[in-house]
């Protein structure tokens, strides 16, 4: 049969049409149930033998379902799908062979002889004509109204179910991202559902981690049923105090050190953390959980103290010219006679004396920490090094204008200590604590004994440290207050670490009103005493 | 008699502010670069101290230390180490090695003259004022 019109008319958005249609990822896909219940629900309502859900792509039409139809797609020239998805609204053709813009397209003129059609468009929630819900027969017949009305419903239906379907590969495609972003994480994370805490999913670095190399529901559950869960000190913790448990009960847990025993005995510590995955309802859905195993925390912590010492050694070089320069320039009163010349060289001296003492400082943290700093103990009276403490401290006091006094106790026991560590130390918390007395008051050292032990007490007023900060005081570069004073942030740590390297503990107590107290406990030397 | 000071040091910046320090306080200061060119230098004139740096190339100060030690001409000179070297068992080689003392860089240039004068008198071998 001749082609007497050969129809190629597209509708106005068939660029965009044609994108988002890929955007469905349905073409040339298998047939799926769903679909083709609708088209025999269609066949079944309309009384034809043959029922299409059809999809418009550039060249073809494609046959999502089909029913009494053997052909899985056609071309779509000429084809009455293409010009439903023009026409925007339900076509009906009633004698396909009598109608020379249809007559032509091989399902008319070839061997399936369609004659009757009825389709109503697919049409997107952007403004798409996609495909169609479409009827076909090879006899020509008319729909009674109803028909045509159920007709356009069932094609409601088929664009929710595409719209479902786009939605669903797209959820897909974001937990295949997720996946791999999660896979590619160094640190192991475990997904769990509420309310049982059971384990959605552990990325690559989770699995590695337990040695238990599964994604599988059942085997995660009978694992994480035999794992153990220690606190630091080696106490059992029971499930529900497990992070998992804790964040699906609303907890975000910040990290905390714990040791997990694998069901092969395999134990390991590690620092968790935990938090509660929130729908938009408010409610606790699941949780993450996330690890770190620290077994090589000390290698780590060996080579940071091991730079820091290269650090501040390469440092020192070149701050020991400086500074001899600069004092050398200041001691002689003729070598900068211009009072603002003396001045500038004054303030480059400050800033390199006080490089100098962080960086000191920094390595003796650092040595301290690496058991690397040098001792050399010998018995001594506390009077002897609180004298060499006042003297150490004084200037400063005086700068601050606070008063520091020292008492101590004549029945002391001796100490045996390295002096110039104790001194150190003693004098760290003396200079923290004449920076944060007010002005005018005095920083009183005194001193007592109790059974095994003496202490120093380094007592003072001015701004009280909140309680929340009292636990962080020792840390490394914390600083009491904003003094703005020239602290390193590392004074105190030392005072710390060369206590306890001697066998002692430091503490410390604020109250707004009866001010702070450092107490530093040394191990009495009893021996004839 | 104004006491001698032998240096070996090999950075030049460090030398000079040294050599200013120790004449400053009173001392006459012979600077070298390495601890080769220092056993050389002895020969030509006994010092009263030796100062040695740590790390130097050609000879580093521990070998120089020790070979000072080993020659009885020069084993009396008192040898202290002025060295960013701190650590437990490097003050602990410097001693083994025969050192007198060990003085920590940056070293205070207005003290450092004390300092060396503070370590002769504990060895019973007074350096004496300028």
């Amino acid at each position: 049969m001749p082609n007497p019109i050969l129809d190629r008319r597209v509708p106005a958005d068939e660029f965009a049409r044609l994108q988002a249609l890929e955007g469905y990822h349905i073409l040339a896909t298998p047939a799926e149930p769903a679909f083709d219940d609708l088209a025999a629900l269609a066949a079944r309502i309309t009384g034809t033998p043959i029922a299409l859900v059809t999809l418009v792509g550039g060249d073809r039409v494609w046959f999502k379902a089909r029913v009494g139809l053997d052909e899985a797609d056609t071309s779509r020239p000429m084809f009455f799908c293409a010009r439903a998805i023009l026409a925007r609204d339900l076509l009906v053709v009633a004698d396909a062979a009598r109608d020379e813009q249809f007559s032509g397209h091989e399902l008319v003129a070839g061997e399936a002889h369609i004659r009757f059609y009825a389709g109503v468009p697919l049409v997107s929630p952007a403004g798409h004509g996609l495909g169609t819900l479409c009827v076909l027969d090879r006899v020509p017949r008319s729909l009674t109204s109803e028909q045509q009305s159920a007709l356009t419903t069932l094609a409601r239906q088929a664009m929710h179910l595409l719209e479902l379907r786009r939605l669903q590969v797209q959820c897909q495609e974001q937990e295949q991202q997720l996946v791999t972003i999660l896979d590619a994480l160094p640190s192991p994370v475990i997904l769990v559902d509420a309310p049982e805490a059971h384990i959605v999913f552990q990325n690559r670095a989770a699995r590695e981690a337990l040695g238990w190399d599964t994604n599988d529901p059942d085997e995660l559950t009978l694992f994480w049923r035999a794992m153990q869960v220690l606190t630091a000190d080696g106490d059992v913790v029971p499930p529900e105090r497990w992070p998992a448990r804790r964040a699906l009960r609303g907890e975000s847990l910040a990290l905390e050190s714990l040791v997990f025993v694998v069901p092969n005995g395999r134990r390991f510590p590690v620092l968790s953390g935990a938090a509660p995955i929130i729908d938009d309802a408010g409610s606790v859905v699941g949780a993450v959980v996330g690890f770190q195993n620290v077994t090589h925390g000390p290698e780590m912590n060996r080579l940071k103290d091991d730079f820091i010492a290269l650090v501040s050694h390469e440092l020192r070089t070149p701050l020991t010219s400086m500074r001899g320069s600069l004092q050398l320039l200041m001691a002689d009163e003729h070598a900068v006679p211009n009072p603002e010349f003396r001045q500038l060289v004054d303030v480059a001296l400050d800033n390199t004396n006080r490089l100098v003492r962080m960086v000191n400082d920094t390595l003796d943290v650092a040595q301290i920490e690496a058991g690397r700093m040098p001792v050399h103990v010998r018995r001594t009276a506390l009077a002897d090094v609180l004298t060499l403490v006042i003297n150490t401290v004084q200037a400063q006091a005086g700068a601050h204008r606070v008063l520091v006094e020292a008492e101590v106790s004549p029945d002391l026991p001796p100490v045996t200590i390295d002096v110039d560590r104790i001194v150190q130390a003693i004098s760290n918390v003396v200079a923290g604590a004449i920076k944060s007395a007010s002005a005018g008051t005095t920083v009183r050292i005194d001193t007592a004994s109790s059974g095994a032990s003496v202490s120093i007490h380094v007592r003072y007023l001015g701004a009280s440290i909140p309680e929340a900060d009292l636990p962080r005081v020792f840390d490394k570069f914390h600083q009491i207050g904003r003094s703005g004073d020239q602290g390193t942030g590392l004074g105190l740590t030392i005072a710390k670490a060369l206590v306890e390297q001697h066998g002692g503990r430091i503490s410390v107590m604020s109250q707004p009103v009866e001010g702070t107290t450092f107490t530093i406990e040394l191990p009495a030397d009893r021996q004839g005493a | 008699m104004t006491p001698l000071i032998l240096m070996a040091e090999d950075d030049p910046d460090i030398q000079l502010v040294a050599r200013l320090a120790l004449k400053r306080a009173g001392f006459r200061v012979e600077a070298v670069a390495n601890g080769r060119l220092l056993l050389e230098q002895v020969q030509v004139e006994r010092p009263d101290v030796i100062l040695l740096d740590w790390m130097m190339p050609e000879m580093d100060g521990p070998e120089a230390c020790a070979r000072l030690k080993a020659d009885p001409l020069t084993a009396d000179i008192p040898v202290i180490f002025v060295t960013s070297k701190s650590q437990a068992s490097e003050v602990q080689t410097g001693r083994a090695a025969g050192a007198a003392g060990h003085l920590l860089k940056p070293f205070d240039a207005l003290k450092i003259g004390d300092d060396i004068r503070h370590i002769l008198d504990r060895l019973g071998k007074p350096a004496g004022q300028a």
